[in-house]
């Protein structure tokens, strides 16, 4: 009863402030509501019991991805900025595709229910998560790991390129 | 024992505990830091309010709490007022998960001193405390003024960096515990017999500059600089919004501590448990134990803040991506290797 009151809170807030992120005129507040998006959601992944998504969540999108976002806007002063016009087909693209992407979520839902999940011991997924990790999926990892680095080095190559004389 | 109160009135007195337990440690904490700071520099300190001064901190939040609360007229309303509350959230809610002791039977009820235990804890904690960057930085943008900013860009890109060695020498903790649960992790340190801290020095040093340097504390204020920039990120407040910002500096102080002494030096754990002539060190309750060691790490904090000149930023940023995002690397590999050959 308590984890459905606690779950709703947080799934309406997510909902709320996610709304609030496409409606603010002001970047800084749309980021300061993906934020408090981005906690509710963590919020609803803890009540679901998958708390290793949760504190990801909150680590990587949380500390780092948000924090991304508020440097990119200081940085890039968006009061020059002017709101572009758009022409017809863009403008149907921008309504027609999360219209058809809620239509297929709305479809999905209603046509597989909500099955329970089976109960599992706690935090049990989180140590079948590593080690599928490392056995089956290794492949996968491992390259996506690859493309990280390759994207690492590729960001300091480019960054480094104008202090090419800097001694340091 | 009734269900109302093993149900309803233990949590809430738990959640009251978890806001009142830091408060409590911020309000010594900064009259023990005013105290031994200025002893330290040959002055006396606060020695008015109170024996020796230990209501100083009090009269202090009073006098915060009349001030006059000014906002500037060009300030960002929203992001300027949420912004301490951010801070204060972040610190405050990592607590739900810091063991403070070992689980006190009462009849057949078990009272667990920490509101949750996850297997993922320790994630969730760093997590939660990498969260008040969002206060700092909105904060110093929402000022509208030139110091704030120039405070919380710094404030952010130290943060950030020096997430990733608290990151690698946490790992090494996980690794050698096999958990990430902290309740566990004091655990595993009493079943071994060998705090992680004396196993993995490396770890400790490293972790320990890093938090440091994470909690904007001196030698790494560099933020808040205030002979470079007045105040750094809460120049502009004033009133109880400034008092937040204090306090969950402090808060986070405290939570540091707290880390350092589950991850490292055994939490609740009591010193030389198999030393036969020591044996009345398990009369004392862990609680206790766990209070005296973080005592010793926020001291260790101050004491640090009086030795220490500040550095400059760029020595800053050196000291974490050359010396020791690669030490922490290098350990973690060291860490790994001899648990594998073990």
């Amino acid at each position: 009863m308590i984890t459905l009151a606690v779950f709703s809170l947080f799934g309406v807030l997510a909902v709320v402030s996610a709304v609030l992120v496409v409606v603010q005129k002001n970047a800084m507040h749309s980021v300061l509501y993906l934020a408090f998006t981005v906690l509710a959601t963590a919020g609803v992944f803890f009540t679901l019991q998958a708390e290793y998504l949760g504190a990801i969540q909150i680590l990587v999108y949380g500390g780092g991805i948000v924090v991304l976002y508020i440097f990119v806007i200081i940085i890039v002063n968006l009061k020059e900025i002017v709101p572009e016009q758009r022409r017809l087909i863009p403008k149907i693209f921008l309504v027609g595709v999360p219209v058809l992407l809620c239509a297929e979520v709305v479809t999905l839902v209603l046509r597989t229910g909500f099955p329970a999940a089976p109960p599992r011991e706690d935090g049990a997924g989180f140590k079948e998560m590593a080690e599928m990790f490392l056995s089956s999926y290794l492949l996968p990892f491992e390259a996506a790991s690859v493309l990280l680095l390759a994207v690492l080095v590729g960001a300091i190559v480019v960054a480094r390129r104008k202090h090419i004389d800097d001694p340091d | 024992m009734t269900p109302f109160v093993a149900e309803f009135l233990i949590p809430l007195g738990k959640i009251a505990a978890v806001i009142l337990y830091p408060m409590v440690m911020v309000v010594v904490m900064i009259w023990l830091e005013r105290r031994v700071v200025a002893l330290m520099q040959g002055r006396l300190g606060p020695n008015r309010v109170g024996f020796q001064g230990v209501l100083q901190p009090v009269a202090d939040a009073v006098k915060l709490f009349f001030k006059e609360d000014i906002m500037q007229r060009r300030a960002d309303k929203l992001l300027f007022n949420i912004s301490p509350v951010l801070v204060m959230f972040s610190s405050l809610l990592a607590f739900c998960f810091v063991p403070l002791g070992e689980p006190i039977r009462i009849g057949t009820y078990t009272l667990t001193l920490w509101i949750a235990e996850s297997p993922v804890g320790l994630l969730i904690v760093l997590g939660l405390s990498s969260i008040s960057v969002f206060g700092v930085i909105f904060g110093g943008w929402a000022s509208n003024s030139k110091y704030p900013l120039m405070g919380a860009l710094r404030s952010v890109v130290q943060v950030l960096s020096y997430e990733i060695p608290i990151g690698l020498t946490v790992l090494t903790v996980a690794f050698v515990a096999r958990s990430m649960d902290l309740v566990e992790i004091v655990r595993r340190q009493e079943s071994s017999g060998v705090w992680h801290g004396f196993l993995m020095p490396v770890s400790f040093v490293v972790f320990w500059i890093s938090a440091v340097a994470e909690t904007n504390r001196a030698p790494f204020d560099l933020p808040e600089a205030e002979s470079e920039l007045v105040a750094g990120y809460h120049t502009e407040y004033s009133g109880m919004k400034f008092a937040y910002f204090y306090m969950a500096e402090y808060a986070h102080m405290v939570l540091v501590s707290s880390l350092v002494v589950i991850l490292f030096f055994g939490g609740w754990l009591p010193p030389f448990p198999s030393v036969k002539a020591l044996s009345f060190v398990h009369v004392v309750p862990g609680f206790i134990w766990y209070l005296i060691k973080i005592m010793f790490f926020l001291y260790l904090y101050v004491w640090i803040r009086a030795t220490f000149p500040r550095y400059r930023f760029d020595s800053l940023i050196r000291l974490v991506w050359k010396w020791l995002i690669p030490l922490s690397l290098v350990n973690f590999l060291a860490v790994a290797l001899l648990g594998y050959l073990r």
